[in-house]
């Protein structure tokens, strides 16, 4: 996702438009293809997250959009006001890059598990929340946010992403994204929603066990303010069983915008709504990724489980 | 440089201008505000390139307020300056559904930025003269600077970065008033040596009397040869120009009454 994301900024440099890259000192192996091919679009700001944050806002607001790439939660939670008061309020075009969603740092643990960044993120009334599932989404959330122009906070896993999703399926705010081939959409009667890299991960573990029950869907870009269309809670209504799986903290996050989403259309049953998430423990434990996600029930036995039972 | 009577008497006028809008919405931060026209005064009548007819002007230079608590010294200045009237201002000002709100609105023609929440200007001010000098655009960015976000880490990766980055067309002018919001301002946190902490950020550094508009302009107009930023501290006077408010910090807080509004003004004729 990491290089998706570079290669996408890349290309739109390439065309002669402009956009700069900070970073907070990181990115390592990720940022050299931009910063040796546009060193005047590129600038390492030193460990200042919030002073890199209110510089971007500053920037951007001369008319040229801005990444602040960093990981985990140093471009938000360390400058969240930052956020709040000068990239948001003003409604500038920002996006911020934080690489390793959810407990993709795993053993570096607790200060590198982004597991409540969208919660914050979702406070902020101008942001769209770009979280994609694989490097192609990733392209297009790096291109979304370029037609945009506003704020938006771009969420990628670490490394090593499989591609799922379908390259045709354009990213529109605030929809669902099918994850397969679109004969099949609609026919099964379990639906998976989720956001980001687990989703991915959990797509390709479970489908040779029960491909034929579930249909995948992501929203890969979505808005403090938007709600699913009528369109798609109406696709949703339509399956028996609706697992929200999410690498977060369940307090905020996305499933807690489907749920209130379902929740302002009405007449949706939500008692077939069952939510993965993480809780509060997970604060305590060291383990890589795959260990704490177990741990916490976001693996594929986790969704072997809930169809058998279902 | 010597600035006319005319200019001189511009203070007086925008700071009447202040004390009537800050009493009509029962506002705070008078004695704030009053510290730093001066600045105001000889930035926009002698420094800065602007239109009010056209605030986001490509060419025009930036003025960002940090110490957003102040702003009624702002909408004033602006008033008093064509980008809106005097009557908009003073009939606006903290009214519900108006634009004017008691910090600084970037709703308001002429505000770069909202600010309110210190901390924030100087790094605002460092993006917007990075990207004018990296495209190579000759644009000066003017930051007016409160004591009290000295002490704000904030302010100082930016002076830390500015000067890494030799923003040589920024400008941070601290009010240098030295009463803060519960009292001294050196008693809270020491500040000086200040002089000695920006130039080793690779700062230019001048001092002067900050209601010396004379010597403020001469120096804001003779550095421009250097290639660092340029930090200002600029002693001034809290409350200064009305005789009850002056260094009394509790006209941070306070709202005049109509008869302190009467004896002020008739102190600014």
């Amino acid at each position: 996702m990491r290089n998706a994301f570079v290669d996408s900024l890349c290309e739109y440099v390439s065309k002669g438009n402009e956009a700069w890259l900070l970073t907070g000192d990181l990115g390592y192996g990720v940022v050299e293809p931009f910063s040796r091919r546009y060193p005047q679009y590129f600038l390492n700001c030193g460990v200042n997250e919030q002073h890199m944050m209110s510089m971007a806002a500053g920037i951007a607001s001369t008319g040229c959009p801005v990444f602040v790439y960093s990981i985990a939660n140093f471009p938000t939670f360390r400058c969240a006001e930052q956020i709040r008061n000068d990239v948001d309020y003003h409604c500038l075009p920002v996006c911020i890059v934080s690489v390793g969603a959810g407990l993709s740092y795993g053993a570096l643990g607790y200060s590198h598990h982004a597991i409540q960044d969208v919660g914050l993120m979702r406070l902020m009334p101008n942001m769209n929340i770009l979280a994609p599932v694989d490097p192609i989404q990733t392209s297009k959330s790096v291109n979304f946010f370029l037609d945009e122009k506003r704020p938006c906070y771009l969420r990628m896993g670490k490394a090593g992403e499989p591609n799922i999703s379908n390259p045709d399926n354009q990213l529109q705010l605030n929809r669902l994204n099918y994850l397969g081939d679109s004969q099949n959409d609609g026919s099964r009667t379990v639906a998976i929603l989720g956001i980001g890299p687990i989703l991915g991960r959990l797509k390709v573990q479970t489908e040779p066990y029960v491909a034929d029950s579930l249909d995948f869907f992501s929203v890969p870009v979505w808005s403090t303010a938007g709600k699913l269309p009528v369109e798609d809670i109406k696709k949703l209504d339509r399956y028996n069983k609706i697992l929200i799986i999410e690498d977060h903290i369940e307090a905020g996050g996305f499933g807690s915008w489907v749920v209130e989403t379902l929740l302002s259309a009405g007449k949706f049953d939500l008692g077939k709504i069952k939510r993965f998430s993480l809780n509060r423990s997970v604060i305590n434990d060291v383990g890589d990724q795959r260990f704490l996600e177990e741990k916490y029930g976001l693996d594929f036995n986790m969704i072997i489980k809930e169809i058998n039972f279902f | 440089m010597r600035m006319s009577s005319t200019s001189q008497d511009t203070g007086s006028k925008i700071a009447s201008l202040a004390l009537r809008a800050v009493t009509a919405a029962r506002a705070s931060h008078i004695a704030s505000a009053l510290s730093i026209i001066d600045i105001l005064v000889v930035l926009y009548s002698a420094i800065m390139r602007y239109d009010q007819k056209n605030p986001n002007l490509a060419s025009r230079d930036y003025f960002i307020l940090s110490k957003g608590h102040a702003c009624v010294a702002l909408y004033a200045t602006l008033a008093n300056y064509g980008f809106f009237s005097e009557e908009e201002f003073l009939e606006g000002y903290g009214k519900p559904g108006s634009i004017f709100m008691h910090h600084a609105s970037h709703k308001v023609p002429g505000v770069e930025f909202s600010t309110g929440s210190l901390g924030h200007g100087a790094s605002l001010g460092a993006g917007i003269a990075f990207a004018k000098k990296a495209a190579g655009l000759d644009n000066k960015i003017y930051v007016l600077l409160s004591e009290g976000e000295m002490t704000e880490g904030s302010t100082w990766e930016a002076i830390q970065s500015a000067g890494h980055l030799g923003l040589a067309n920024l400008v941070f002018i601290l009010d240098r008033n030295r009463l803060q919001s519960l009292g001294d301002s050196d008693a809270v946190v020491r500040l000086d040596p200040i002089r000695e902490k920006v130039e080793s950020f690779r700062w230019d550094y001048r001092q002067t009397n900050g209601h010396d508009r004379d010597s403020l302009a001469l120096i804001l107009t003779s550095a421009s040869c250097s290639d660092r930023p340029l930090f200002i501290e600029a002693e001034t006077i809290k409350g200064y120009r009305v005789s009850f408010m002056e260094n009394q910090f509790e006209w941070h807080y306070k709202s005049p009454s109509a008869e302190e509004l009467q004896q002020a003004l008739a102190e600014l004729t």
